[in-house]
C-alpha cells in the first residue's frame, strides 16, 4: 500500500510539474505549405530560435491544402498564431474580417522598416497599419538557353526590336522563341499579361492606373495586351502555337527550354530552381537577364515586385507578444533566413531583408546572387514594376487572367477586356478592397 | 398466432407496427446522412443568399446571387458542358461496360486477369491518371506525334489545348478511368442471373446477342438503372479530371459548374456566389432524377 | 479439354476482351515504366523506356511519402467504413428493395439529391458540428462521416441487387411465418453477397483515395491518410513524377490485392451458377 501511495505521489508531482512547465513555455504555432522540408527548417530556424528564446517554443507544421485548411480553421476559431497566406488579396480579406493584428506600433519600436526592403515593408501597410510581412520575394526575368544563344551568336535582347529579331531567326531554324503553359495553374496567364503591361506601357503608367489616376482603357495598356496577343496567338511564339500553351505545364515547358527546342522563357525567379533541375539533366547552360523593354514608354529596364507568401499575426492569438518575438527574431537573423532559403535555391523563405552579395554563402549559384544584387540596386533606384498577384485586388485579378484567354482566341476585343477590367477596379475601390501600392 | 389472425383483430395498430418495423431498417442510414450531409448542406447552401467571402461574417442579400447567375455567360457555358458530359457518359461508357461485363461473364478462363486489368485505372488516383494521359497526348512526343511519323496525322495537335477538343479529351480520360467501375457492378449483377434462363434461350436457338437482349438486360435492369442515376449525379459534381487537365480552359471551353464554383469560392473570395452555383447543381440533379423517375412511371422501358 | 470444343465461338469474345485490356492497361504500362525513371528524364522522354532504371524511386517514395504511417491510417479508415457502411446500407437496401415501405420514393429522391451537393459547400458547417461533438482528430469521427457520405450510394447499389432476387424463396419463407429480420439474415444476405462484395470494394476504394475530408477532420500529422502521401512529392510548382509514379503504384497495390482476394470468392460463385447453391 505504501509503495502505491508513493507511486501516486510521484505521478501527481510529475503531472503538476509538466503542467506548470507547459504553462511556462508559450507555444507559437505556424502552419506553412506542405512542400516545405520540415527537417531542414527545424534545424535551420526552429531550433536556433527556441535556443535563443527560452520560454517560447516555435512549432512549424507543414499543412496539406494550406489555404482551405486555414479557411476552415479560421471559421472555427482554431487557426494558428502565425497566418501564412499566398498573398496580398488574402490580407485585404483577412483585414476586412478582423482576423489579423495591426503591427505598426510594434514595427516602429523594433525598427522593422529599416530591416526590410522599403517596398517590402510598404506592401503590408494598409491605411497606416502594418498587417503582413512578406515571407518570400521574387521578380520576373528572362530565362534563356545560353547554349542555344551561343551556338547562334545571339545577344540577350533588351528591346522589342531585338526580341523580335531573335524570335524570327529562331522560328527560321525550327526553334520556338519562347515557351510557357498554364496546365495545372490557370493563373499562369497573369505572368505574361503583367510582364507586357509593365514592359510596354511602363511601370509609371501601371502605377498611375493602380492608384486610380489612369484608366486601364488607355491606349498604352491596349497596346500591351495587343502586343502579347500578337506574340502568343498570331505568331505562336510561345511553344509553337496558342493551343500548345494550353497543353503545356511546368514539366513540358522546362523540358522544351532545357533541351534546346525553345530559346527563351519569361518567368518568375522561382524558375531558377526549375532551370537548375532540368538543365542539369540535359547538360545545356542557362542564364537569365532582365526582361527586354517593349516600348520607349517603359524607359530603362525594371524589376517587377512580387511577394510570394506573407505572414500575419492571428488576432485571436493568446500570446501576440511571443508571436511578434518570432517575427522580430527572423528579421534580425539574415544568416538564418539565407540558410533556410538556400535549401530552395533562394526561391522560398527569402524574406526581403537588406542583403548584399557578401551575405550569400560561397557555394550559392552566382547567377542567383547576381539577381539579388541587381534587384536590390535597381529597385533601390525606384525602377520597380508591379506583378498582378501582389498589387491587384481579387476580382480584377481573376478577370485579368481568366478573360485574357478569350482575347487570345479572338473572341473578346481588347477594348472590351480592358473596359471590364476597369469596371472591376472601380468596384473594388468602392468596396475598399484595394491593396497598398508603395509610392514611387 | 399467425400474422393474418393478428391482422383480423387489430388491423391499424398492426400495420403501424409493421411499417415502423420496416422503417427501423432505414432509420440508421437516414440519421447519419442527416447529420453528416443534409444539415451541413442546408447551412452551406444557405450561403447562396449572402455575400459571404469565405471569411468573416456573411450578410444577407436575398436573391442577388441568383440574379447574377442568370445573366452569367460563363455559368451557362458550364451548364451546357455539364449536360454534354452527362450525355457522353450515358452512352459510350455504359455500352462498353455492358459489353465488357457480358463477354467476361461468358468466358471461363482468364477471368481474373481481365477483371483486374479493367479495374486498375479506376483504382489509381486522378492526379496520376491525368498525368499519364497528358504524357500520352503530349503535342510533341506523344501518341499523336508518333502516329504522324507513319502518316496518321489526325491526332497530331495539342488535344487538351484546342477549344473544340478539350472537353471531349477530358471526358475520354475520365471515361477510361470510370469504365472499370461499370464493368465491376454489371458483372456482379450478371453473376446473379439464373443460368437456366440462358440454357432455355440457347435451346430455343438464341444467338449470344439475343441472349444478351432478352435474358441479361432485363435481369440486370435495376443495376443498369442505378448506374444511370449515379452517372447523372456524378457528372454534375465531377471536378478532378477537368481541373487537372484543363482547369476549365482554354477560354472556358471545358468549364464545368464545379470548376466555376471553385474559381468563385477560392480565387474570387465569393463563397456566396459559389454556393448559388452549388445550389444550381443540386437543382439540376433533382430535375434530372425526377424526370427519369417520371419517365419510368409513364412506362418508358429504361 | 472442353475448352478446345469451345474455342471457335469464344474467339471473338477473347479478341474484344484483349483489346479492351490493352486499352485499360496500356497507360498503366506507361505509369510503371515511368515509376523507375528520374523525374527530369520523364519530362524529356515521357513515353520511352528508361535510360537508367531508378529502382530507388520506390524506397525513396516509401520514405518521403511516410507510407508506413499513412497506409496504416488508411487501412483503419477503410476497414471501419466498409464495415459500417455495409451494415447500414444492407439494412436500408433490404427495406427499400423488398419491404413495401411507405415513402420509399421520397427517401430515394432525398438520398440521390443529397449526394449531389459539392463537398466544398458543406464541409465547413460539418466541421463546426464535428468540433462541437469533439469528433475532430479521431478515426471514429471520420469513419462516421465516411459512412454518412457513402451509405446512400451503397444503399442504392445493394438495393439494385436485392430487387433482382427471385421471389420464390422469399415467398416460401414468408408463408412459413418468417419475420422480416429472419428473411434478411437467412435469405437475402446469402443470396446478395456478390452485391455486398462489390459495394464493399467500391466504398473501400472511395475511402482509400479520399483526402479532402481526411485532411480537414484529421489535421494531426500522425493521422494522415494514404492519399496525402502523393502530396509529399511536390513543391510550389513542380512535382517529382518519378516518386509520384512509384508512390501511386505503392498506393494501388493493397487495393489490387484486396480485389484479388475478394474476386476469387466471387468467381468461384460464378462458376457454381450462383443462386442454386
Amino acid at each position: 500500500m505504501k509503495q502505491l501511495q508513493l507511486l501516486l505521489l510521484v505521478l501527481v508531482i510529475l503531472l503538476l510539474g509538466s503542467v506548470t512547465m507547459a504553462q511556462d513555455e508559450i507555444v507559437v504555432t505556424w502552419w506553412t505549405e506542405d512542400y516545405i522540408d520540415i527537417e531542414q527548417i527545424n534545424a535551420a530556424l526552429v531550433e536556433p530560435f527556441n535556443a535563443a528564446n527560452p520560454g517560447i517554443r516555435l512549432e512549424i507544421t507543414p499543412t496539406t491544402e494550406l489555404n482551405n485548411t486555414l479557411r476552415t480553421a479560421l471559421a472555427a476559431g482554431e487557426a494558428p498564431d502565425i497566418l501564412q497566406t499566398p498573398g496580398a488579396s488574402f490580407i485585404a480579406e483577412f483585414l476586412r474580417s478582423g482576423l489579423i493584428l495591426d503591427l505598426a506600433d510594434v514595427a516602429d519600436q523594433m525598427g522593422w522598416e529599416e530591416k526590410l526592403l522599403p517596398w517590402a515593408y510598404q506592401s503590408g501597410v494598409i491605411e497606416g497599419g502594418l498587417y503582413s510581412i512578406p515571407l518570400t520575394y521574387e521578380s520576373m526575368v528572362l530565362l534563356y538557353n545560353k547554349t542555344v544563344f551561343d551556338e547562334n551568336g545571339w545577344a540577350v535582347p533588351t528591346t522589342l526590336a531585338e526580341l523580335e529579331a531573335i524570335a524570327e531567326e529562331a522560328v527560321a531554324i525550327g526553334i520556338n522563341p519562347l515557351t510557357y503553359g498554364n496546365v495545372g495553374w490557370q493563373p499562369t496567364n497573369e505572368h505574361l499579361v503583367g510582364i507586357y503591361l509593365n514592359n510596354y506601357a511602363g511601370p509609371e503608367n501601371v502605377y498611375q492606373a493602380l492608384i486610380g489616376e489612369k484608366s486601364w482603357t488607355d491606349p498604352e495598356f491596349a497596346g500591351a495586351i495587343e502586343l502579347l496577343r500578337t506574340h502568343i496567338a498570331d505568331n505562336g511564339w510561345f511553344g509553337g502555337s496558342l493551343e500548345t500553351y494550353f497543353a503545356y505545364g511546368w514539366d513540358e515547358f522546362w523540358a522544351e527550354l532545357a533541351s534546346g527546342e525553345a530559346a527563351m522563357m519569361m518567368i518568375g525567379t522561382w524558375g531558377f530552381r526549375g532551370a537548375n533541375e532540368f538543365f542539369g539533366e540535359t547538360g545545356m547552360e542557362w542564364d537569365w537577364a532582365p526582361l527586354p523593354v517593349l516600348s520607349e514608354l517603359a524607359g530603362e529596364y525594371n524589376y517587377e515586385l512580387a511577394t510570394g507568401s506573407t505572414l500575419s499575426v492571428n488576432a485571436s492569438s493568446d500570446h501576440p507578444e511571443a508571436v511578434i518575438t518570432v517575427l522580430d527574431w527572423i528579421m534580425n537573423n539574415k544568416e538564418v533566413v539565407l540558410n533556410v532559403a538556400s535549401g530552395y535555391g533562394y526561391g522560398e523563405f527569402m524574406v526581403p531583408l537588406v542583403y548584399t552579395s557578401d551575405d550569400f554563402p560561397a557555394d550559392a549559384d552566382p547567377r542567383i546572387v547576381r539577381f539579388f544584387a541587381d534587384f536590390a540596386q535597381v529597385t533601390g533606384e525606384g525602377r520597380v514594376g508591379y506583378t498582378t498577384w501582389t498589387f491587384w485586388p481579387a476580382d480584377p485579378n481573376v478577370q485579368l487572367w481568366e478573360a485574357v484567354e478569350q482575347v487570345w482566341f479572338g473572341d473578346l476585343g481588347v477594348e472590351d477586356y480592358l473596359a471590364e477590367h476597369q469596371a472591376l477596379w472601380d468596384a473594388a475601390r468602392e468596396s475598399g478592397v484595394t491593396l497598398p501600392i508603395p509610392a514611387r | 398466432m399467425t400474422n393474418s389472425a393478428q391482422l383480423a383483430h387489430h388491423p391499424s395498430r398492426n400495420q403501424l407496427l409493421e411499417n415502423l418495423g420496416r422503417w427501423a431498417f432505414v432509420l440508421p442510414v437516414l440519421l447519419i446522412n442527416l447529420v453528416v450531409v443534409v444539415i451541413p448542406s442546408v447551412v452551406g447552401l444557405g450561403a447562396a443568399f449572402t455575400d459571404w467571402t469565405g471569411y468573416g461574417t456573411p450578410n444577407f442579400i436575398g436573391l442577388e446571387n441568383f440574379q447574377r447567375l442568370l445573366s452569367d455567360g460563363v455559368f451557362f457555358k458550364a451548364l451546357q458542358n455539364n449536360l454534354l458530359w452527362t450525355a457522353l457518359f450515358l452512352t459510350a461508357p455504359i455500352a462498353v461496360g455492358l459489353l465488357g461485363a457480358y463477354l467476361l461473364s461468358s468466358i471461363k478462363t482468364g477471368q481474373m486477369i481481365f477483371r483486374i486489368a479493367y479495374f486498375i485505372p479506376y483504382v489509381i488516383a486522378s492526379v496520376v491518371n491525368t498525368q499519364i494521359w497528358r504524357q500520352l497526348l503530349h503535342p510533341r512526343v506523344g501518341i499523336g506525334a508518333w502516329l504522324a511519323d507513319y502518316g496518321i496525322t489526325f491526332l497530331d495537335f495539342p488535344i487538351f489545348g484546342t477549344r473544340s477538343t478539350a472537353l471531349y479529351a477530358v471526358a475520354f480520360v475520365d471515361a477510361w478511368h470510370f469504365w472499370g467501375f461499370l464493368v465491376v457492378i454489371y458483372l456482379a449483377a450478371m453473376s446473379a442471373v439464373d443460368t437456366e434462363l440462358y440454357e432455355v434461350a440457347r435451346l430455343d436457338g438464341a444467338t449470344r446477342l439475343q441472349q444478351f437482349r432478352f435474358v441479361t438486360l432485363p435481369s440486370i435492369r435495376p443495376t443498369l438503372v442505378f448506374s444511370i442515376l449515379m452517372i447523372i449525379i456524378w457528372s454534375s459534381t465531377t471536378f478532378d479530371y477537368v481541373y487537372m487537365l484543363t482547369s476549365g480552359g482554354p477560354a472556358n471551353s471545358s468549364e464545368l459548374m464545379s470548376t466555376y464554383l471553385y474559381i468563385n469560392a477560392f480565387n474570387r473570395f465569393d463563397a456566396g456566389y459559389a454556393a448559388s452555383i452549388g445550389m444550381m447543381m443540386s437543382i439540376w440533379v433533382g430535375l434530372a432524377v425526377s424526370g427519369f423517375v417520371y419517365l419510368r412511371r409513364r412506362g418508358w422501358e429504361i | 479439354m472442353f475448352g478446345q470444343r469451345r474455342t471457335p465461338s469464344m474467339l471473338p469474345a477473347y479478341l474484344i476482351l484483349i483489346l479492351l485490356m490493352v486499352f485499360s492497361l496500356g497507360p498503366i504500362a506507361v505509369l510503371m515504366i515511368n515509376s523507375v525513371k528520374s523525374t527530369a528524364e520523364i519530362g524529356l522522354n515521357p513515353l520511352g523506356l528508361p535510360e537508367t532504371v531508378v529502382w530507388e524511386n520506390y524506397a525513396n517514395a516509401w520514405e518521403e511519402g511516410g507510407f508506413a504511417t499513412t497506409m496504416r491510417n488508411s487501412v483503419i479508415l477503410t476497414a471501419g467504413t466498409i464495415a459500417g457502411t455495409l451494415v447500414l446500407a444492407g439494412l436500408a437496401a433490404y427495406a427499400l428493395a423488398r419491404l413495401k415501405l411507405k415513402g420509399a420514393g421520397i427517401i430515394t429522391f432525398y438520398f440521390l439529391v443529397g449526394t449531389s451537393v459539392p463537398a466544398q459547400l458543406f464541409i465547413i458547417p460539418l466541421f463546426f458540428i464535428w468540433r462541437e461533438l469533439g469528433l475532430v482528430n479521431s478515426h471514429l469521427g471520420l469513419i462516421i462521416i465516411y459512412c454518412g457520405l457513402f451509405s446512400p450510394f451503397a444503399t442504392y447499389l445493394l438495393r439494385s441487387y436485392m430487387v433482382a432476387l427471385p421471389e420464390e424463396f422469399i415467398e416460401a419463407a414468408r408463408i412459413d411465418g418468417a419475420s422480416n429480420w429472419h428473411v434478411f439474415q437467412h435469405i437475402i444476405l446469402p443470396l446478395s453477397w456478390p452485391g455486398f462484395l462489390t459495394a464493399g470494394l467500391v466504398v473501400g476504394l472511395g475511402v482509400w483515395n479520399e483526402f479532402l475530408f481526411a485532411i480537414t477532420f484529421l489535421p494531426g500529422a500522425e493521422y494522415k491518410p494514404i492519399a496525402t502521401s502523393l502530396f509529399a512529392f511536390q513543391d510550389r510548382f513542380g512535382r517529382d513524377w518519378g516518386l509520384t509514379n512509384a508512390g501511386s503504384v505503392i498506393m494501388m497495390l493493397p487495393v489490387v490485392i484486396l480485389f484479388l482476394l475478394l474476386q476469387r470468392r466471387f468467381i468461384e460463385g460464378l462458376t457454381q451458377g450462383g443462386l442454386k447453391a
